[in-house]
């Protein structure tokens, strides 16, 4: 897998792409996450759209670091969700966990804009 | 000794000039040396461990001496040429046998040889009988020619690294070219059985795999490659793919411990009825299912493990669990 970054005001975009699976993508995330979080880099979007697989070892992955960012405050956001990552979050209960958007613009805009409002 | 002798050996060994046959351009520089300076004797010299050996000698016969009766290791010790007007006036060289014996040396000038790392190899150097010394003009010429044996030995240095390079480059080429002969072996292969593979009423496929996360995309590639063969909704190709990862992933991470060196054994079956059966066996201690959590449940949600089974019961249709835990079988039924 490899992974760009990109920012957008205070948000961070990191485009994954490859596979985001058991002992592929999943310490990378995890790394530069962590990184991320350090310098209190907390509102990360990631964009799983050129993700060409995924499993439970990425979502999971996915999940530890949604819970650290936001034990410092920020979150995890996901972007353009594939079919496959969809319907691995849809089994797993996991859409009503993080906030997923198809537009870029809407994902960074939702930090500044409470959740509902 | 000279305070960096394990490099400096190091260095002389790269040159891979010990022991070889005289060369034309190093033996010019000691006739030359020997003319110029006007002494009986002119040796180029390299100091290895225990001996120092002669690329190059004029009027010596012998092509290498013992280290510890040897002029050269004091003078690659000292910067600049080392000049012993008289052997026997001279601490370090009076009681040395080829002073006080045959062939009688008195006189010494050695010029080291430097390497571009700063490392002393050797020396060119002139000898007498007699005891004596050289004008400024003489050490001028030595110290000239001493420049031309270091740079011989620098070009062949070059030469040397750049065969090594050449072979290492038509080696990475040969490996290069029977990779690609492998490759297209084995895409000939594969093209001849996915030709076949719409035909075929039952297809059955038992692999052993190393339990190596790296083989997991081989094997979910191919049963992708039959199921699409035969017709499967994308859908449902998918689901079997996200199966199977989760299930070869989870052998190798907990039945085999992420060990590289244990293998897994993988059956796929596909028969006229239009059902896959996969079954994943690895060969670790087994384990509960029904002790795994369930991880719907609101103190398990934001955990980052314990999905893989819940997974793949919610995308095949029929999840089992045989021979302790070791083994895990699923199938799912063409749309």
């Amino acid at each position: 897998m490899t992974l760009a970054e990109r920012r957008v005001g205070d948000v961070t975009l990191l485009e994954l792409a490859g596979r985001l699976v058991y002992n592929e993508g999943d310490v990378l995330l995890r790394a530069r996450i962590n990184d991320l979080l350090a310098q209190d880099r907390v509102k990360i979007v990631v964009d799983l759209e050129r993700v060409t697989a995924i499993d439970s070892c990425g979502v999971g992955e996915l999940v530890a670091r949604l819970v650290s960012a936001r034990q410092k405050g920020g979150n995890v956001k996901l972007l353009h969700l594939s079919r496959r990552s969809h319907r691995v979050m849809e089994i797993s209960k996991l859409l009503d966990v993080f906030e997923a958007f198809d537009s870029e613009r809407a994902a960074v805009d939702s930090f500044s804009t409470p959740r509902g409002a | 000794m000279p305070p960096d002798e394990a490099a400096r050996l190091a260095a002389l060994r790269q040159y891979r000039i010990l022991d070889t046959e005289p060369e034309r351009n190093f033996d010019d520089l000691a006739l030359l040396a020997s003319q110029i300076c006007g002494t009986p004797m002119a040796l180029i010299t390299l100091v290895d461990a225990s001996r120092q050996w002669f690329k190059s000698r004029v009027g010596v016969e012998f092509i290498e001496t013992s280290r510890a009766i040897s002029f050269c290791t004091h003078a690659i010790e000292q910067a600049g040429i080392m000049i012993v007007p008289d052997a026997r006036e001279d601490a370090r060289l009076r009681d040395n046998p080829q002073v006080t014996g045959a062939p009688y040396i008195r006189f010494y000038a050695g010029a080291p040889l430097v390497t571009r790392d700063g490392h002393a190899l050797g020396t060119l150097c002139v000898l007498d009988r007699e005891a004596r010394t050289l004008t400024a003009e003489q050490i001028q010429a030595l110290d000239a020619l001493r420049r031309q044996a270091e740079a011989q030995l620098e070009l062949r240095r070059n030469l040397v690294e750049l065969q090594q390079a050449l072979t290492a480059r038509d080696r990475a080429e040969a490996e290069q070219a029977a990779l690609i002969e492998q490759l297209r072996a084995a895409y000939a292969d594969l093209r001849r059985l996915s030709a076949l593979m719409p035909f075929c009423s039952t297809c059955q496929f038992t692999m052993t795999i190393p339990a190596d996360p790296a083989a997991i995309p081989a094997l979910t590639d191919g049963v992708v490659q039959v199921l699409q063969d035969k017709g499967w909704a994308e859908d449902d190709v998918m689901a079997v793919e996200l199966a199977m990862q989760e299930a070869v992933a989870n052998a190798i991470r907990h039945g085999c411990r992420g060990d590289r060196s244990k293998q897994l054994e993988c059956a796929i079956t596909l028969d006229g009825s239009g059902e896959v059966v996969i079954t994943v066996r690895d060969p670790g201690p087994g384990f509960d299912p029904s002790a795994v959590a369930n991880p719907l449940d609101p103190a398990n949600v934001l955990k980052p493990s314990g999905r893989g089974i819940f997974l793949i019961t919610g995308l095949m249709d029929d999840v089992r669990f045989t021979d302790g835990g070791r083994a895990l079988q699923m199938r799912k039924k063409k749309a």
